[in-house]
């Protein structure tokens, strides 16, 4: 392998429990895989990425300074809010004459609640949907609410406006005048955050403001640590939809992130199956998703969505999750066992019996039944050799079971397997719980999370209010600028098109309006 | 069994089965369940009476937040506008409400009276004017019974408000229509005011928990991995047309009403037509259902309204029907909301 190739991209995935690396040559039509690496995650994320870079540099066939792009997904800003760790305090400011009477963080839970200690400032001011304005704004009123809330120890402020996706003039006001006065507290202005649909749109903006502590920080030590390893190319971080954004738009807009790990997993399976409809089951250390691909595109869930138990409107991918995974821990009582939902997690070599640890999981029954023998132990195991295939064999039934149940009406669409975990189940087995199924296990399925960060496209999005008027005439302007932004960020103008597009018409205006946004997506240019 | 209070755990059930009684329109129950959640939360249940326990001496309040759907989720109300109301009631006509009545059980309005009954201090009934969600102000029941909706109140968050006074409800509705693009296309309403023994014989009784009742059905079945809609036809009078794919849908917002149709295509191709609620359902050859009765479209598995404002291309569903009351059977009712008031 000293074929040291010229040019080349990495995509790295930080999982909860592994980072996982792929180093792809370019070629024009296809991509080779040169090399993939497995690295714990570190409970600080940062080392995690330094360790697997290392590892490129040092046994990858290429040069640091041929690497064209390096391409980051992650699991970091769901986590943080999962976990209610890492966030900015956050206080918010309402420029809403109507002064609404449910207040924000109804019905998140408490916990996060009492992380982000949300802190809030009605003033005057907001729009109506025709554009007349609520009232205006008196500054003197927003410097007093802003001290107000950075005395309650709001590290981070949200700027949330009525009607501001129609009419952000007042909340870019209220932005210059809380720099000019307070100097650069993280700041997030609502119009940026969505579209119309108050409570979504505030609790948007909120997240975004509590994840710049976490994504800001992290992504700026990533690219002080790829400098520092001699890579000098351009980071693109995979969004929500898949494709990409840059490393300023990720930490500008961190909620951006929160379904990108999903969506990718799904979309680095397909891409490695090579089929465009199919279904992936991605077996990791803690859990397994179960999600959809058709016509190449992640089936996502109708309508907005729960985190966390918090409405927003982004669209996530549609899964089926099950607390089965490589970590998962073993529990005997005397009636039956459990596999999960707790896991080692990343731990799994320190605490695993297989490796001398205490703990039970699902790699060490994979070991003892003899189907999995991928990693070397001399361990004793507590239980016999006949339990530990009936547990695998459950195992498999559970996930058939929850399959069946997700895909009912995709009866003949073939099933990819992928993720760390997926090694412990030979696809022979697999298939005789699947006897209507094609089941297929494709190579450097352990790091497909990686391959589909590699393979992101690149893209570029306008987001504006329209006149309905001219719609066509507009649409049509608006679709070569998205694509000519995806290009000026890197994609290959040939490869470009249009990956959403939506109109949202406003009732009740008197001229007809609407909001596009439109995402076009390419792919890298070499 | 009667219903005497809304509680938090009913919040979901009430929700499901509004958004399926407004019969794709209304808007769906989006913040409001939140804000119910809340207000039970701080201030306890709210109190529900039935039609039976009504006398000559209740003044009953009809209200309902009138406007587009897209503003409501971002003006939020606050509640003074029904304040407001409640004042302009007891100056110009010289009574005291006794009791909330939701205008409209299907969609959003089933939960203005309940998040009002705290503010207001004044309990519920279980009922609305209307059954299911209806485009217009005349398409009620009281007005099948001779009862005037003047006079009408509106008022607004802003503190904006009108008397209204037409001959009849039609012109009622034309000028609360342009009250409420005054007041930024939502406002608050209140009509068709009626005693205790008026409210008797034309409200539509049990409405809540109807929806209710719906709402446990669908929850049910989801909860025990059964099809909704399936569930659903075998436990109600709700009948499954058709299911398959949405397909070819064509919206157009038309004077601030979402109008369009969209087709369902599978065992049978089904085209619905709209206009803000579902109205007809047809094959080529025959019609398969028709405006008043409630036709709805869910997901084929989890049973979940699909609205006419949030129709999107390959979504899998079950179009269903489901009888309206009886009183828009009748010739006058017909009049009023068959398919020939719709232009069919």
């Amino acid at each position: 392998m000293n074929n040291k190739s010229s040019r080349s991209i990495i995509g790295i995935d930080i999982g909860g429990t592994n980072t996982d690396s792929v180093v792809l040559s370019l070629q024009p039509l296809s991509q080779e895989v040169l090399f993939t690496a497995k690295t714990t995650t570190s409970s600080d994320i940062i080392s995690g990425i330094e360790k697997a870079l290392a590892t490129i540099v040092q046994k990858a066939p290429i040069n640091a300074h041929d690497v064209c792009a390096l391409f980051i997904s992650s699991t970091h800003a769901i986590n943080a809010i999962l976990e209610a760790k890492n966030l900015h305090t956050v206080g918010i400011i309402r420029l809403a004459q109507n002064n609404p009477a449910i207040l924000p963080g109804t019905g998140w839970n408490e916990h996060l609640k009492q992380a982000l200690k949300l802190s809030v400032e009605t003033v005057a001011g907001g729009y109506e949907i025709d554009g007349r304005v609520m009232a205006p704004i008196n500054k003197q009123e927003v410097i007093n609410a802003t001290k107000r809330l950075l005395d309650k120890g709001a590290e981070s402020i949200a700027i949330m406006g009525v009607f501001s996706p129609l009419y952000p003039e007042q909340e870019r006001m209220v932005k210059d005048l809380i720099i000019s006065r307070f100097g650069h507290i993280p700041l997030t202005c609502s119009y940026e955050m969505g579209s119309i649909g108050f409570i979504e749109r505030e609790n948007a903006t909120i997240l975004n403001s509590a994840l710049k502590k976490c994504i800001a920080d992290g992504f700026k030590q990533i690219s002080d640590c790829c400098n520092a390893k001699g890579f000098s190319c351009p980071f693109y971080v995979v969004q929500n939809n898949g494709s990409t954004i840059t490393l300023e738009q990720a930490r500008a807009f961190p909620i951006l992130l929160l379904a990108a790990g999903q969506t990718n997993s799904c979309n680095g399976a397909a891409l490695l199956s090579g089929y465009r409809d199919c279904i992936i089951i991605d077996i990791g250390g803690t859990s397994t998703d179960i999600g959809l691909v058709k016509n190449g595109l992640t089936r996502r869930m109708l309508g907005n969505s729960l985190i966390a138990g918090i409405p927003l409107a982004i669209s996530m991918p549609n899964l089926c999750s099950l607390a089965i995974g490589g970590g998962s821990i073993i529990t005997k009582t005397p009636f039956d066992t459990h596999v999960g939902p707790e896991s080692v997690g990343a731990a799994l070599f320190e605490k695993a019996v297989f490796n001398g640890g205490e703990l039970l999981t699902l790699t060490d029954i994979a070991l003892h039944s003899g189907l999995f023998t991928e990693l070397p132990t001399t361990s004793k195991f507590a239980i016999s050799k006949k339990e530990a295939l009936v547990i695998m064999e459950q195992t498999v039934q559970r996930i058939a079971h929850a399959v069946e149940r997700f895909a009912t009406l995709e009866k003949d669409l073939p099933l990819v397997f992928v993720g760390g975990g997926a090694a412990l189940f030979p696809t022979p087995v697999l298939q005789k719980y699947f006897p209507q199924r094609l089941v297929v296990k494709p190579d450097h399925a352990d790091v497909a999370n990686a391959f589909g960060a590699a393979c992101a496209l690149v893209s570029g999005t306008i987001d504006e209010t329209i006149s309905l008027t001219e719609q066509d005439r507009v649409i049509t302007e608006l679709c070569e600028r998205a694509k000519q932004k995806a290009v000026d960020n890197g994609a290959c103008p040939k490869t470009v098109s249009i990956v959403d597009l939506a109109i949202m018409p406003y009732a009740y205006t008197a001229q007809p309006i609407a909001r596009a946004r439109i995402c076009a997506a390419g792919r890298l240019k070499l | 069994m009667t219903m005497n209070k809304i509680e938090k755990k009913d919040i979901p059930a009430l929700a499901l089965g509004a958004a399926l009684l407004g019969s794709g329109g209304g808007g769906t129950p989006t913040y409001e369940p939140l804000m119910l959640s809340a207000l039970i939360d701080q201030f306890g249940p709210i109190p529900v009476v039935t039609t039976e326990s009504l006398t000559a001496e209740d003044c009953v309040l009809p209200i309902a937040y009138m406007g587009a759907p897209s503003v409501s989720i971002e003006k939020l109300p606050n509640g003074r506008e029904y304040e407001i109301i409640r004042q302009n009631v007891e100056t110009f006509l010289g009574k005291k409400p006794s009791v909330l009545i939701s205008a409209e059980i299907g969609g959003s309005n089933a939960f203005t009276a309940l998040l009002l009954s705290h503010r207001l201090q004044l309990p519920v009934l279980d009922a609305d004017l209307i059954g299911r969600a209806f485009p217009q102000l005349e398409m009620a029941t009281p007005n099948l019974f001779g009862i005037s909706a003047s006079p009408a109140f509106i008022a607004d968050s802003l503190g904006k408000s009108a008397l209204l006074q037409a001959p009849d409800a039609a012109t009622i509705e034309l000028m609360a229509r342009h009250m409420t693009i005054a007041c930024g296309s939502s406002a608050a309403i209140a009509l068709y005011l009626m005693s205790g023994t008026e409210a008797k014989t034309s409200v539509v009784a049990g409405s809540l928990s109807r929806a209710c009742m719906l709402g446990d059905l669908i929850l049910y079945a989801q909860a025990q991995g059964l099809r909704a809609p399936e569930y659903l036809a075998t436990k109600t009078d709700a009948r499954i047309i058709a299911t398959g794919s949405i397909r070819n849908i064509q919206t157009q917002i038309i004077d601030g009403f979402t109008v369009g149709t969209a087709s369902i295509e599978g065992d049978q191709n089904v085209t619905v037509s709209y206009k803000n609620e579902f109205l007809l359902a047809r094959t080529e050859h025959t019609i398969c259902a028709a405006t008043p009765d409630i036709i709805a479209l869910l997901d084929e598995e989890t049973g979940i309204p699909i609205q006419t404002d949030s129709l999107a291309y390959g979504l899998r569903v079950a179009l269903v029907t489901i009888p309206a009351p009886a009183i828009w059977k009748t010739k006058k009712g017909l009049e009023l909301t068959g398919p020939h008031a719709f232009g069919f």
